[in-house]
């Protein structure tokens, strides 16, 4: 399968301090990938037309705007009405992923992520977008 | 502040850029076990304001979200026994979120959960597994 755009600029937006760290390292140290992350939807928001990512991490379940109202705002967002969304959170049943998928997130991850494979599983789910 | 993680972690700036992702999770963890009793207070804070409120459902709201950032946090770094009450603590008041009666039993066993929580934290001996990179 051929990827027509390389995945290079990720927003990864969790109120969690060390469980971005943890991203932080997994996604830029590990997956060499530019990693901008924020702890909420109202910062995340705020850096996109600067940062422009490509592809958008959300936890699910935080204080202020959470997960689905977050990509809620997004799609209302020309210029990211579009942009994959994948939504991560704590042991997530089928039915939920299929909610969320609903909803226009691109898939799902699962808390705990393995650190050293988060950056493939973001890339793989990017290809399935773009592949 | 994007692209820093809060006041109470460390900044991944810095971290040695030397350092081995491996040395840095390790690093990770054993700041967050050092802290272990702040991250729990909390939640007991807010449980007791649970049972000082009689019991209002958008305060117990209020506990569920501590205690899942305090899941989602220890799983990622790998802190077994925090993480598997943390867990226990979430299904007990999501249980009582659901019930359609108050009860009482089941809120004492929240109340039994995290009074555990708050001793594992506190003890000092907390040990945890190098997190498991291969998956």
């Amino acid at each position: 399968m051929t990827v027509l755009v390389e995945l290079e600029r990720v927003l990864y937006i969790e109120d969690e301090p060390d469980i971005r760290l943890v991203a932080e390292i997994a996604l830029r140290q590990v997956g060499r990938l530019d990693v901008v992350t924020c702890a909420s939807g109202e910062e995340g928001l705020s850096l996109l037309n600067d940062f422009m990512p490509q592809l958008i991490i959300l936890d699910v379940m935080m204080p202020g705007m959470d997960g689905p109202q977050i990509l809620g705002k997004l799609r209302q967002l020309s210029a990211f009405k579009d942009t994959p969304v994948v939504f991560i959170t704590a042991k997530v049943q089928p039915d939920e992923v299929e909610q969320f998928k609903k909803l226009g997130a691109a898939d799902v991850i699962s808390k705990p992520f393995n650190p050293m494979t988060l950056a493939d599983d973001v890339r793989a789910i990017w290809a399935r977008c773009y592949g | 502040m994007y692209g820093q993680s809060g006041p109470d972690a460390m900044g991944s700036d810095e971290l040695s850029n030397n350092q081995s992702v491996d040395d840095q999770l390790a690093e990770l963890q054993k700041e967050y076990i050092a802290n272990l009793n702040e991250r729990v207070q909390p939640v007991v804070v807010l449980w007791q304001k649970y049972i000082a409120s009689n019991y209002a459902a958008d305060v117990l709201s209020d506990v569920y979200r501590g205690v899942h950032a305090i899941a989602g946090t220890s799983s990622i770094l790998n802190i077994s026994p925090i993480d598997t009450l943390s867990n226990r603590a979430q299904i007990q008041i999501q249980s009582v979120m659901q019930a359609e009666e108050f009860d009482a039993a089941a809120v004492e066993g929240i109340g039994v959960i995290i009074n555990e929580m708050i001793r594992v934290a506190s003890s000092g001996e907390v040990n945890a597994p190098p997190i498991n990179l291969n998956g």
